[in-house]
């Protein structure tokens, strides 16, 4: 009798282990990127509203989510199950009087995406190291001329990042570090911690009503 | 029975004597069943009569069936139920035990379930047939506006599920603070600048005196700690300065100016038409240096 008693109090406590901060699941991964923005002038105007802000990735087992928090706005991209191969997708203004959230269906956010289509990825035989790991370096190009360069390490892979980043849907493991020139400035992002912790389902929640609904019009 | 030999001795000390007029009643009785009335008088039989009568009475012992007796040992020690009682109040313990944890299961597997399964309908409502907000982001974010809270900030957050459905997914959050440097600070409608903005002399004063000059830290969740360039960090003092009187000084009069500026062409580049992104790193670097 006791031993049943003790097999049940084990598998009761360890078998089905609640999901808290802190504890790795093994899905769970989030990535902070700090933006940098740099130029040759002296400062980058309303670049340094940007400058030194945070993008951060956050990938549990179903759901997406890119969050960008800068001095200027907050804003997020989610992206929901696609079990039926039509994710949802939600744009979050979060910051700001005006705050607001736009519903895309797949369609919306292919358009949205649109530049992204036919990239073409050429991977250089240089690395570097960031954050411990190895990366290897590409160049995205644009159908449209332009580029991107990206370190990416193999040792993490996380297809379902290509949903909220079709930039990198070429890339074979996860971005730590990217930036693109423009003109005479450079916008970087450079991993600063990845995590596999669980995440915090709160971070996936859409607000209420005190978002008010945006129509997504495409043109 | 052999375990108990005492019981049975000590059972005479609680022997009791009859009350006196009882026992004169009942040996009246006696006596008259063994007198004998003779021409009138009252003839007595005599003590050895009675004694006689009494040591007959005392020799006829009889044994009790051993049946009874023994049922009346485990009544009075309990003897043969000893074992079984504390087998039951395991077997009890046992079963409360695995009903508790069953329970308990079910609640985990109940909850973990809600997570996972449609609920709510409310917010399907709001999806593709939603205001356009788009007027209203004209008037958005200006500095020099007085900014109060939003409310409704603890409404429940929802996914939505491939079906359509809306799934829970946690409860939506806004943070109330912010920490430079350590220091916390009121949040403003989830905007740092304007929340910068609605600062007064008397809550930046002491702020000031302790920030130094290459720039600062702001905390603001356990996933998000971002930093301000000297720039920007010089920009954001200038605009907290005032005169005696408590007025802001011209220098920040223009610095405020400038970030209104800046928020409006922000609000006009990614608000208007969500035609560009700024998590995009293309979107967001043509736009800063074009």
């Amino acid at each position: 009798m006791m031993r049943w008693i003790v097999i049940l109090l084990f598998y009761s406590f360890t078998g089905t282990p609640p999901p808290a901060g802190g504890e790795s699941n093994g899905h769970d991964l989030t990535v902070s990127y700090s933006i940098e923005v740099k130029s040759k002038k002296r400062n980058t105007g309303i670049g340094e509203t940007y400058n030194g802000g945070v993008k951060t990735l956050f990938a549990s087992d179903r759901q997406l989510r890119l969050r960008l928090v800068s001095l200027m706005r907050m804003q997020s991209v989610l992206i929901f199950p696609d079990s039926s191969l039509s994710p949802k997708i939600v744009l979050l203004k979060e910051s700001g009087k005006d705050k607001y959230k736009c519903y895309l269906t797949p369609g919306d956010w292919k358009l949205y995406n649109q530049k992204y289509e036919g990239v073409v990825c050429r991977i250089t035989g240089d690395t570097a190291r960031i954050l411990n790991y190895v990366c290897k370096k590409a160049v995205l190009t644009l159908k449209s001329g332009k580029y991107i360069t990206v370190y990416y390490t193999p040792a993490i892979q996380k297809p379902a990042l290509a949903r909220v980043e079709p930039l990198f849907s070429s890339i074979p493991g996860l971005v730590l570090k990217y930036e693109y020139t423009y003109r005479k400035g450079t916008v970087t992002y450079t991993a600063t911690m990845v995590s596999r912790s669980s995440i915090d389902p709160d971070v996936f929640a859409i607000p209420g009503n005190e978002f008010p609904v945006k129509k997504f019009t495409g043109e | 029975m052999s375990r108990y030999p005492d019981i049975w001795s000590r059972l005479q000390e609680y022997e009791v004597s009859p009350p006196r007029e009882l026992f004169d009643k009942v040996f009246a009785q006696v006596m008259e069943e063994e007198s004998m009335v003779k021409g009138g008088e009252l003839l007595w039989k005599g003590d050895e009569s009675i004694k006689g009568s009494m040591q007959r009475l005392e020799d006829h012992e009889v044994q009790p069936p051993v049946a009874l007796r023994r049922s009346v040992e485990d009544e009075l020690f309990k003897r043969g139920t000893r074992k079984p009682f504390r087998l039951v109040a395991i077997r009890t313990a046992a079963a409360c035990l695995i009903l508790g944890l069953a329970g308990w299961l079910i609640y985990r597997a109940t909850l973990s379930q809600k997570t996972s399964v449609s609920a709510a309908n409310k917010n399907i409502a709001q999806m593709p047939a939603g205001t356009d907000a788009s007027n209203s982001l004209s008037a958005a974010d200006s500095l020099s506006k007085a900014e109060s809270l939003s409310a409704g900030d603890s409404l429940a957050g929802n996914a939505i599920d491939d079906s359509g459905t809306v799934v829970k997914a946690g409860r939506y959050h806004q943070p109330r603070s912010f920490h430079i440097n350590g220091q916390p600070f009121p949040l403003v409608d989830n905007d740092l600048l304007v929340s910068w903005a609605n600062f007064n002399y008397t809550e930046m004063g002491d702020f000031f005196k302790g920030a130094g000059s290459e720039g600062w830290k702001i905390h603001l969740d356990q996933y998000t700690n971002i930093f301000v360039s000297k720039t920007m960090s010089g920009l954001m003092k200038d605009m907290n300065q005032f005169k005696a009187n408590g007025n802001p000084t011209r220098k920040a009069r223009k610095s405020r100016e400038k970030l209104d500026k800046w928020k409006k062409a922000d609000a006009a580049q990614f608000d208007r038409s969500l035609q560009t992104n700024p998590l995009d790193p293309i979107d967001l670097a043509e736009f800063i240096f074009k």
